[in-house]
């Protein structure tokens, strides 16, 4: 028998402890090594070595700080039930300013790492392959080997450098008339541009949700993600119009609210793309929280329910919860204007 | 065996309402208790998520056979949803001391009664 659904997951215990214990006996294994090559008695250090360790010191580092933050490191919500509160969103109805999930600083950060981690390993075989090739020694399968592993090097080295343009675009300052986002309420989404903000040729704001599913496939772990739903809100190419302003929006009653859990979500987001001539373009996320409906939302509606009994509350139930035969496809109450995937 | 039985036959039910009906048994093995959750679980190409909003517990008095009545509170959310990747299903769960026999009946929590469909 399948043990009853609705006990919280103890296997992250288990999960946290064991990259602890691995990035013990990572650092462990690179301490010997760094003190091996410190401690050659008669030698001077081998730079080149040490130089081609800076990357695994790095992961050592890196797993060490995250092994003692399990939350962040499992992508663990803090609030296991699943609904966004208040605590994480502010006081309760004020304007709100909302924070881009990514800055252009934090992407150049994530993509010198990487390419540093690949680059590094690869560069260090590439110099072997050379020093060989120039001693006579040409080891054609190796360099065969090692083509395609330069070659996504080379493009790791091409997103380093659209990340360092994309420094240089006009930021972008988004707030919300409200921060309890319900489905239904209208809001006001205010934007302005810092920087040149002539450079845009077309602006695009929309509102969007997903879905994301994590799972695991042998020793890999996957992320699946479904837009079901883009909302227009703002679109111009109009330089006049497009540096600052604001536009309304009706969120569609009957939405689904946002859902975090651990391995999954419902992510609803405010992307603002802006096309720069020549240049890497503005692709910025706000991830918004919408909230389910309030107590007294939901008096209104079984009030309203007992008057009309559109939605079947009151219906005799014949054992079958799916039941209803007006499949809207929209997913909501009738007469909500909103573009789907 | 274990059954649950809701009050009105209902199986679909509003946010913040009171879910009430009752557990009848009839036990294999003696249980002083039988304990009665309202559970959400995810269904879908993610791992299972799943979370415990509300519980109650029935007495049984030490007798094998008999029935006790249960209210649960539904909670704001989340709704009872249906994705591409993602289902959000809503239940009742009940179990024996240390679920030796448990039972599940699937319920709808939502505003729009129904689950939500994208």
């Amino acid at each position: 028998m399948p043990p009853r659904r609705g006990q919280s997951n103890q296997s992250n215990q288990g999960s946290i402890w064991f990259i602890r214990f691995f990035a013990f006996v990572w650092n462990s294994f690179l301490i010997i090594i760094i003190g091996s090559l410190f401690t050659k008695s008669g030698t001077s250090p081998h730079w080149g070595m040490i130089l081609f360790m800076i990357p695994f010191v790095a992961v050592g580092v890196f797993m060490t700080v995250m092994s003692f933050r399990p939350k962040m490191l499992l992508g663990i919500p803090d609030n296991v039930s699943g609904v966004p509160t208040l605590e994480y969103e502010g006081k309760s109805g004020a304007k709100h300013e909302l924070k881009p999930s990514s800055t252009p600083a934090k992407n150049l950060g994530l993509s010198v790492f990487f390419c540093l981690f690949w680059n590094g390993i690869v560069g260090a075989f590439v110099y072997f392959v050379i020093r060989d090739w120039m001693q006579g020694h040409h080891q054609w399968f190796l360099i065969l080997f090692l083509i395609p592993f330069v070659l996504i090097g080379l493009l790791i080295l091409y997103g380093v450098f659209h990340s360092f343009l994309s420094l240089f675009n006009p930021r972008t300052s988004l707030s919300l008339s409200s921060n309890m986002l319900k489905p239904g309420q209208d809001v006001t989404v205010r934007w302005s541009f810092k920087g040149n903000a002539e450079r845009i040729e077309n602006l695009k704001i929309t509102l969007q949700g997903r879905e994301e599913a994590v799972y695991t496939r042998g020793t890999s772990t996957y992320t699946d993600k479904n837009v079901f739903m883009t909302i227009p809100i703002f679109e111009t190419k109009s330089k006049s119009t497009l540096k600052k302003g604001s536009a309304s929006l009706k969120l569609p009653d009957g939405i689904m609210p946002s859902f975090e859990a651990q391995h999954n979500k419902i992510i609803w987001s405010i992307h603002v793309q802006g096309e720069i001539p020549k240049w890497p373009d503005i692709q910025d996320e706000y991830n918004i929280s919408i909230f389910p409906l309030g107590q007294n939302e939901i008096r209104a509606i079984k009030d309203s329910e007992k008057f009309t009994g559109r939605l079947g509350f009151n219906k005799h139930e014949d054992g079958d919860v799916d039941e209803d035969e007006d499949d809207d496809s929209e997913g909501g109450y009738a007469g909500n204007s909103f573009k789907r995937r | 065996m274990l059954e649950i039985v809701l009050k009105d036959d209902k199986k679909r039910f509003l946010p913040f309402e009171v879910i009430e009906g009752k557990i009848k048994y009839d036990l294999s093995r003696p249980s002083n208790e039988i304990t009665v959750d309202l559970v959400w679980t995810t269904m879908g190409k993610g791992t299972t998520d799943n979370y415990r909003a509300d519980s109650s517990v029935i007495s049984t008095m030490g007798s094998n056979r008999g029935e006790g009545n249960f209210r649960l509170n539904a909670p704001a959310g989340p709704y009872s949803f249906s994705g591409k990747l993602i289902s959000i299903i809503w239940m009742i769960s009940c179990g024996t001391e240390n679920d030796k026999e448990i039972a599940e009946k699937e319920i709808v929590i939502s505003p729009v009664g129904r689950e939500v469909v994208v």
